[in-house]
């Protein structure tokens, strides 16, 4: 039997990368391990999420590619990983000497951050689900894991609660959370002190390197290049590395190809906006973290109000709590109203109908007039569903007072345009996205 | 490193015991309990329109912590190099005045963003105060806007006539004056409603009332009004 990477495995994925996008391929193809024995494949995921979608989506196409290689090869898909000793390095890179004194590394975990205390919704969970891969098979899973998305919406937390379960684990562990600024700060004090060198053996010497917000190395080319090198000798010792982003590496200006080629080699996952349900499973959780009665129905309230962003939804939170602790009084739904009065009167003048028409026009290029129009050829009528739809989750008029804002519609037509748009942001990615973006721009 | 170039000086009626909060009764509660250290946040963001107490405020703290605070006024710092911020986080209080001036800024931008992290390692404060409210700042970095966004946010409110003729009467009563309600009011119709004025205003007059010899009445409030004229 064979450990080493199968060759007919290795000539599926070269055909698979020209049929599959780039994003879909880094996400579901690459982490795949391959076992080959005799006349059987085994394809070894990392975990049953991964053989899910698969299973849904690509295991036909493999199994037609690999016949078409071999046609004798039967095909296993399975849970598992191929056992890591075998491996052989190749590093260009000193590994570390066990008789060499490893420099003090401090964590910079915050304990909080943790998977219990991290909320689960849809628009996160392939991210969870992932970390947690990662904190169970630290090294050997996902390696990188690239965690993307807008600000606020929990990429620090779970990046953190991988190392902390890793602590846990494992409490000698040498792990450093490092903010990306930090770590260029770090660089050129090392540079500016002649102790470079101490620089790279600390963080080479690590078994998982965290580092936060990477969009800051863009443009920083010493930093780039160290960095680089530092990925490299970790990845190739098996240590981990997860990093975050406000956007899809291949997005990043200013980041060198070398490195957002590298991003790619593991898994790369998005964490998208809290759906109002999470938002408020969110709440109620930081809530009851501090001990605190929060009636849902404010929870609702809070939710409803504040889509942006997480650390909003907290920064809210945390202001009812205070009123309410330096008051004495209980949080009601009125309380709660007064006591984010400022905030949401603030929020409002950002999400009126007329910014939300303004806002979806020049999203899709057209004319506010276009909207409100009475064409209904597709590249008016869509974008006019979603402006309406919007409307309708961020403001608080009637659908009759947003039809009227709509170039005198029935509410009825309103109330279509939304459900229609709810419909197809579960089918039409594109409309999904669509939707997403413009509700960031609008509670961003 | 960046250095203080000059020494920063404060008001020296910018104390707490001379802060008239009128409807600000929530914000200064929660200074309080914030720098009393019975509560911690990284980062508090007070807003308002100019001359609505938000200097006062900060100076007030920095005051009353004496080295464990810094103030960092951006309109007299914003030409300095950003790096001189970051060796403070050790600090138990960072007060940057008018933060909105930074907006924009991205060196600055970039070293608040490093300071208010390690702030959070050292579990300091930075206590901000802007113009504008976090989210509508125009800063680069999302991450800042957001970041201030998750903590205290407070609005400071206008003063009413009413607030304003307390906080005067107060401020002269601090400084051994007795300011008559007729005098308050014909200063309040008659000067602009801007704190700030009113009591510079307030100091003109005492210098002048101790040179008369004269009470502050409404017949000399109008001489004085009319010499400045």
């Amino acid at each position: 039997m064979s450990t080493e990477k199968s060759s007919t495995w290795l000539k599926c994925l070269k055909l698979l990368s020209g049929e599959i996008p780039e994003k879909q391929f880094n996400t579901w193809i690459r982490p795949i391990q391959s076992i080959e024995d005799h006349n059987l494949l085994r394809l070894l995921a990392p975990n049953e999420f991964v053989v899910q979608r698969l299973n849904d989506q690509y295991l036909s196409r493999i199994i037609e590619l690999i016949s078409d290689i071999n046609n004798e090869m039967r095909v296993n898909l399975e849970v598992g990983s191929r056992n890591s000793n075998s491996t052989k390095s190749h590093s260009p890179y000193k590994t570390q000497r066990s008789s060499e004194k490893l420099p003090i590394i401090q964590s910079r975990l915050n304990p909080g951050f943790t998977f219990d205390g991290f909320v689960e919704g849809k628009s996160n969970q392939l991210a969870r689900a992932a970390a947690m891969q990662v904190a169970e098979n630290i090294g050997t899973s996902y390696n990188p894991l690239f965690i993307y998305g807008g600000v606020g919406l929990g990429k620090t937390h779970l990046m953190q609660a991988v190392g902390n379960a890793l602590l846990t684990q494992k409490p000698n562990a040498r792990i450093s959370y490092v903010h990306s600024e930090r770590f260029v700060g770090d660089m050129v004090r090392g540079l500016q002190h002649n102790t470079i060198s101490d620089f790279k053996r600390s963080y080479r010497s690590l078994d998982a390197l965290l580092i936060d917000d990477i969009q800051f190395f863009a443009g920083k080319e010493r930093s780039q290049e160290e960095f680089f090198h530092t990925f490299n000798a970790l990845l190739e010792g098996q240590k981990q590395i997860i990093l975050t982003c406000d956007r899809y590496p291949k997005e990043v200006n200013g980041l060198e190809e070398r490195l957002k080629s590298r991003f790619g080699w593991g898994l790369t996952v998005a964490i998208e906006p809290p759906e109002l349900e999470t938002s408020v499973a969110i709440l109620m959780k930081k809530a009851s973290l501090e001990s605190i009665d929060l009636p849902e129905e404010v929870a609702f309230f809070i939710a409803k109000r504040i889509r942006s962003n997480v650390r909003e939804l907290e920064g809210a939170l945390r202001r009812v709590v205070a009123n309410s602790q330096f008051t004495g009084a209980d949080i009601t739904l009125e309380f709660a109203k007064d006591a984010l009065k400022d905030l949401l009167s603030l929020q409002e003048r950002l999400v009126s109908i007329e910014n939300i028409q303004k806002t979806v026009a020049d999203y899709f290029k057209l004319r506010v007039a276009d909207l409100l129009s009475k064409r209904r050829s597709r590249s008016v009528a869509r974008p006019r569903q979603i402006a309406m739809t919007l409307a309708k989750e961020l403001t608080n008029h009637s659908l009759p007072e947003i039809g009227d804002a709509f170039g005198g519609r029935d509410h009825t037509t309103v109330l279509h345009g939304y459900r229609r748009i709810l419909e197809l942001r579960e089918t039409e990615n594109r409309v999904n996205e669509d939707y997403l973006n413009l509700l960031r721009t609008l509670t961003g | 490193m960046g250095q203080l170039g000059l020494p920063i000086k404060f008001d020296d009626y910018a104390v707490f015991e001379s802060y008239f909060p009128a409807s600000n009764q929530d914000v200064l509660k929660f200074l309080t309990e914030l720098i009393s250290e019975k509560y911690y946040s990284p980062s508090c963001w007070l807003w308002g329109v100019n001359s609505s107490g938000k200097s006062h405020l900060l100076q007030s703290v920095c005051q009353r912590l004496r080295g464990n605070a810094i103030y960092l006024p951006m309109d007299e710092l914003i030409n300095e190099d950003p790096s001189l911020l970051a060796d403070l986080a050790s600090r138990k209080f960072i007060c940057v005045d008018d933060i909105h001036l930074c907006a924009g800024k991205n060196h600055w931008e970039l070293a608040l963003f490093d300071l208010f992290n390690r702030l959070i390692e050292l579990q300091s404060t930075l206590l901000v105060s802007s113009l504008h409210a976090p989210k509508i700042n125009d800063f680069c970095l999302p991450d800042l806007t957001s970041r201030f966004s998750q903590y205290s946010v407070y609005k400071l409110k206008s003063m009413s006539d009413e607030d304003c003729k307390s906080a005067l009467q107060l401020r002269a009563n601090q400084r051994g004056l007795i300011l008559p309600d007729d005098t308050v009011n014909y200063m309040l119709t008659h000067k602009q409603r801007d704190m700030k004025i009113l009591y510079d205003f307030l100091d003109k007059l005492d210098t002048e009332s101790l040179a008369a010899k004269r009470k502050l009445t409404v017949p000399f409030l109008k001489s004085v009004m009319n010499d400045l004229d």
